[in-house]
């Protein structure tokens, strides 16, 4: 009995070794206690493990050039039970608002000032375990399918996260991007939006005569009609505009531009925001394998155990004008047992030249890196500097850190070749 | 073998055992800062001394005895009486490697951040002032006007839950996976 509360007690001090200074009694207790008791060494191992973990997951950061981002796919049936069951609590809600806009009015006038619900979560991804959080200033909350958003909230996506919400009033979509922070906000029945960072693509409805829709950066304005159009946000705000015509615009309305579709615009201090006209173009590789894996040719494999490493090779030869934006996009596929990879990613441009046999040796230039984990049937995208992309031959290779996971990307032989997207200004020959 | 391809051997060979180092500091000093400067010193070291290292010998437990003497002196120049258990029995209990890894988000890490989000708002900001603003128990209680012995069983209550919901998650993950 004695040696059981003992051991407890034990425990409590390997517990508390992480919340408090032991003094030297227990300190000594401890110790011996641990040398005597493998069970307890691996208990306090546990403990400093959590205590580091938590330590640690306040500190990481993912670097700004690596977007991960789940696959568009159909919805799965729990998505549609989801949906279901979302429909419902619609109508609830529906059933919930009336009565409090006749008959709970009466009884409680502050509902009046409640704020509005303005959107609905259509679509709603983030990597297992992780979660899009919302708040309103004083409570936060987690967001799940369906969800309702109002005027106020603000929403906070992880990397890897997507969401995809609509308003209410009309059919304007919103799809967010991952790792991106935003608030809905409302300005006499205008939907605006505050991007504090990252992205998001709009597709917005035709909005009521002087209420247009507005997205908000910390250095620029966009002003919407009715369009679409993709806004990123980080030292600088680039708007690309797809259909229709956007108002971009600094807060101090000294520089002021609008985008017609097709156009592509980024702030800048030096107040000279132009407009240009831009294209998409997507190429396939006109060569991708595995370097030391030559078997499964519908895989690039990336392993630095079996020192496996992709190769990539893109023909650029009708590529004209200034690349404005450039994105590879890699899909990770599942092998085996392998439900997706993890570890320090690197992206190396080689010389045009390089072929399979050279590549080993060619000189590597670090173009982008993405750490961490990334689950089978996610787009891992590299952001790539444009100054990288030249007209012609185009040679890649992608390995993992030693101590990585490996990864099994899609080759062009697969279901999901990888794709490099250009955005390239038009010249005005064309 | 050239002085400059023994500094390479050695400092791969500390990358390898870089997260055994790391939970063998950590579990000495409890202070991630401090973890993350002595692994950093300790390769810098590495690196000064390799003309010294006999290579007959294991490099591991040099590595150890380096990390031992940087333990050492940052107590001493925090002023802070060592009091942690013994280093002996330390390099006993940090036997897996890979929970002290840093360059990978594991599923424990994100099954972790998930479980704070879930965490009471009262919890969630006891976890704010201590694993982001670096507080300790007597600075979170002053903070909060609490006693510091309820933030003591706030805290290991908090982990409690952390821990419980984590190992959930995790089974969640591989039952589905």
């Amino acid at each position: 009995m004695i040696a059981q509360s003992d051991n407890f007690r034990h425990y409590q001090l390997a517990e508390d070794y992480f919340v408090r200074d032991l003094n030297e009694e227990e300190l000594t207790e401890l110790q011996q206690a641990l040398q005597s008791n493998p069970d307890l060494r691996a208990a306090l191992a546990e403990h400093a493990r959590n205590e580091w973990l938590l330590n640690h997951l306040h500190s990481g950061q993912i670097p700004d050039n690596v977007i991960v981002f789940p696959a568009a796919e159909r919805p799965r049936w729990p998505l549609q039970v989801a949906r279901v069951a979302a429909i419902l609590l619609l109508l609830l809600s529906a059933a919930g608002a009336y009565y409090f806009t006749t008959e709970g009015s009466r009884f409680n006038p502050i509902s009046l000032h409640l704020p509005k619900t303005r959107a609905v979560v259509e679509e709603i991804y983030t990597l297992p375990g992780d979660v899009i959080m919302v708040s309103n200033g004083t409570e936060e909350w987690e967001l799940s399918a369906y969800s309702l958003l109002k005027d106020g909230e603000t929403v906070y996506l992880p990397p890897g996260a997507r969401l995809t919400y609509k308003y209410r009033s009309d059919d304007t979509l919103v799809h967010v991007n991952s790792d991106t922070t935003l608030t809905l906000l409302n300005e006499g029945g205008a939907k605006h939006i505050q991007l504090d960072k990252g992205g998001l693509k709009a597709e917005v409805d035709r909005q009521p005569e002087g209420k247009p829709l507005r997205v908000f950066t910390a250095d620029a304005e966009a002003v919407v009609l009715g369009t679409s159009f993709e806004i990123f946000a980080d030292e600088t705000t680039q708007l690309a505009v797809l259909t229709g015509r956007v108002g971009f615009q600094s807060h101090d309305a000294k520089n002021q531009v609008e985008v017609g579709a097709g156009f592509f615009v980024e702030s800048n201090s030096d107040g000279n925001w132009q407009s240009r006209p831009f294209r998409m173009l997507e190429f396939q590789p006109v060569a991708d394998q595995s370097i030391n894996e030559t078997q499964k040719t519908r895989y690039i494999a990336v392993d630095p155990e079996r020192e496996y490493s992709g190769f990539l090779k893109f023909n650029l030869d009708e590529l004209r004008g200034d690349i404005v934006d450039a994105r590879m996009r890699l899909r990770v596929e599942k092998f085996g047992k392998d439900h997706g990879g993890s570890g320090t990613i690197r992206l190396f441009s080689v010389p045009a030249n390089t072929d399979i046999h050279s590549a080993s040796s060619a000189m590597l230039t670090e173009v982008a890196s993405y750490t961490g984990k990334v689950s089978a049937g996610m787009n891992l995208e590299f952001q790539v500097d444009t100054s990288d992309i030249l007209p012609g031959i185009n040679t890649f290779l992608i390995k993992l850190d030693r101590g990585g996971n490996d990864f099994w990307f899609s080759s062009s032989r697969g279901k999901n070749p990888p794709e490099l997207r250009l955005k390239v200004e038009q010249p005005d020959t064309l | 073998m050239t002085e400059e391809e023994k500094t390479e051997l050695l400092l791969r060979a500390f990358y390898v055992d870089q997260s055994r180092l790391r939970g063998y500091i950590f579990t000495a000093t409890r202070d991630y800062h401090a973890t993350e400067e002595i692994l950093q010193s300790t390769a810098i070291t590495i690196a000064q001394k390799s003309a010294t290292f006999d290579f007959s010998k294991e490099m591991s437990p040099w590595f150890s005895g380096i990390v031992r003497n940087l333990i050492l002196r940052w107590f001493q120049t925090q002023g802070k009486a060592a009091k942690h258990v013994s280093l002996d029995v330390i390099e006993q209990c940090v036997a897996e490697p890979e929970d002290f890894e840093s360059g990978v988000i594991s599923t424990r890490q994100i099954a972790l951040k998930s479980c704070i989000q879930k965490l009471p708002v009262r919890q969630r900001k006891i976890v704010q002032l201590r694993y982001v603003e670096g507080k300790d128990c007597s600075g979170i209680a002053a903070e909060l006007g609490r006693s510091v012995q309820s933030i003591y069983a706030l805290l290991k209550r908090m982990k409690l839950e952390l821990r419980k919901c984590v190992e959930v998650q995790l089974n969640r993950h591989e039952v589905a996976s």
